[in-house]
């Protein structure tokens, strides 16, 4: 299987590994024909993204599409966030091999289930 | 090919296919280029060809406990099995039309069976049980006089379990006492060379092997072929391996087969030793690792096979992160377009899916050292942990232990 080297990059070094108390958007999806399953959490603070971690079980470019995401996240607004879409995503993992394009998808419905469940807190003026 | 961060690279997948032997090219050389006549011309370049291929037929039926005549060259273990199977039914469909074989079988003889059964046969898959092995009992009870072919692999490529070959051949020579027509295959690709072989005291008629899994080259392999039965041939054309193959014999690789049998007999007794490496190695893994399960039959097993499924993570992620350090191993677990295809085998076993997905094949050869398997041990529990460490499954694991 050809992956790129930035999936095998995060696939080596995960990014932003674990889950985060105080997030204000949440999401867990599963992919039920594989069972690839992705947590993201996402604290925003000042209307941009301050944090972002993940838990992620699955294939190569499953885990490699969150890391790669809790990264990207960093510093983006609401909206910047909530335009990313699957293709861009695969390009700027540097592509993905046949058959894996699950992977983005589900990285993405989990982004947008996330921002979906965003409360912003008041106290912090996010 | 993915960069590795190391010179050296551990080659732990010989279930799917070994490097050559050097001896084996050594071989097979001259019969690309001075050596290059076809075994049916009468001329001298020809009779040279023909004396190799009669060299090479020898060293296989050795290997085995055959006949000189009893072995057809073909073109590698999925041939054989097709050759097998096709040519068993198409020549005895008259007498019957059922065939037995088990859930456990490789693609080679499962979708040849679901190919019969599309053609009005009835295919009885028998179930393969937690430690991988079929029973003798399970076959008495759905055996019928309308039975013609039993075809149960020897040792499993992805459990490498072995199974009770000798006993089933006992049974259906007594069966055979009554009716003749009864025949029994066995696909031994990753067997012969492995354990010794003796098709006579086996019981089998027919026997599949395959060269790429011996050190030899690929694209060639051999049916056995028990004097005085008929098939059908599969290729219509010459009259080569005495009518059942047709096309010119390729010479340089039955040259390179009969070779690497002839290493692997020689090697018989030394591969057993590969089976103290694999328990080092289980015995490591098993200390190092927590939340393991080791699959497939603890004494019936290929010296040189072990299977393991690692809880909460995927299998596919641990063979590329492993390849990441130079390891090549192999995985019960292929996720496509979204859908994980489970192994079969791991699945008639009774593993759970997580097992399943998590399951990964470490298989050794007669190359295999144990400086090679202390880096695997080196490496395998830190890259196993860095996965845990990112799954899910691991934490709601760990929650629900507290």
């Amino acid at each position: 299987m050809q992956y790129s080297k930035a999936i095998l990059d995060h696939l080596e070094n995960p990014r932003n590994v674990g889950e985060m108390i105080d997030a204000n958007a949440i999401a867990e999806v599963v992919n039920s024909a594989c069972g690839d399953k992705i947590k993201l959490f996402i604290k925003f603070r000042d209307k941009k993204i301050i944090s972002a971690t993940m838990k992620a079980y699955g294939c190569v470019p499953t885990l490699s599409s969150v890391s790669f995401l809790t990264e990207w996240l960093m510093g983006k607004s609401f909206e910047e966030a909530s335009n990313l879409e699957v293709d861009e995503l695969i390009n700027l993992l540097g592509g993905l091999p046949r058959g894996k394009k699950h992977a983005a998808d589900l990285a993405i419905e989990a982004l947008q289930i996330a921002l979906l469940s965003y409360k912003p807190d008041t106290q912090n003026n996010s | 090919m993915i960069e590795t961060h190391l010179q050296s690279r551990v080659y732990l997948d010989n279930s799917a296919s070994t490097k050559i032997a050097p001896e084996v090219l050594e071989v097979m050389l001259p019969y690309f280029t001075e050596q290059f006549g076809n075994a049916s011309s009468i001329h001298s370049f020809g009779q040279q060809a023909k004396g190799a291929v009669d060299e090479a037929r020898r060293q296989v039926a050795s290997l085995i406990g055959a006949d000189f005549n009893e072995i057809i060259f073909l073109s590698g273990g999925t041939e054989a099995d097709n050759l097998a199977i096709r040519g068993i039914a198409e020549s005895y469909r008259s007498k019957g039309n059922h065939i037995i074989t088990s859930e456990f079988e490789h693609p080679a003889v499962r979708n040849t069976c679901l190919a019969f059964e599309k053609q009005g046969f009835r295919v009885t898959y028998l179930p393969i049980y937690e430690n991988g092995l079929v029973r003798i009992e399970d076959i008495k009870s759905v055996i019928t006089n309308d039975t013609i072919l039993i075809s149960i692999m020897h040792a499993n490529n992805e459990v490498g379990t072995i199974q009770p070959i000798e006993e089933i051949g006992a049974l259906v020579k007594e069966i055979r006492l009554e009716r003749k027509n009864l025949f029994f295959h066995t696909d031994a690709v990753q067997s012969v060379g492995k354990i010794p072989i003796d098709v006579k005291s086996l019981g089998v008629d027919l026997l599949s092997l395959s060269s790429h899994k011996i050190h030899g080259p690929k694209g060639i392999g051999a049916l056995y072929l028990r004097k005085g039965i008929r098939i059908t041939s599969q290729l219509t054309g010459g009259r080569h391996e005495r009518e059942r193959r047709a096309g010119t014999e390729n010479v340089p690789a039955i040259v390179g087969l009969g070779q690497s049998a002839e290493l692997a007999k020689e090697n018989l007794e030394k591969f057993q030793e590969i089976k103290s490496l694999r328990d080092y190695f289980e015995a490591g893994v098993a200390k190092l690792i927590p939340e393991i399960k080791f699959n497939g039959d603890k004494e019936h097993r290929l010296a040189n096979i072990s299977n393991i499924s690692f809880s909460y993570i995927e299998g596919e992620a641990l063979l590329i992160a492993l390849d990441l350090k130079g390891i090549a191993v192999s995985t019960g677990s292929a996720c496509s377009s979204g859908s994980t295809q489970p192994s079969p085998v791991l699945v008639a076993m009774g593993l759970s899916k997580e097992m399943v997905r998590g399951s990964i094949r470490f298989s050794f050869s007669r190359y295999t050292t144990k400086q090679e398997i202390d880096y695997v041990l080196s490496v395998l529990p830190e890259v196993v942990a860095r996965l845990r460490n990112v799954s899910p499954l691991y934490k709601q694991a760990m929650a629900k232990e507290k």
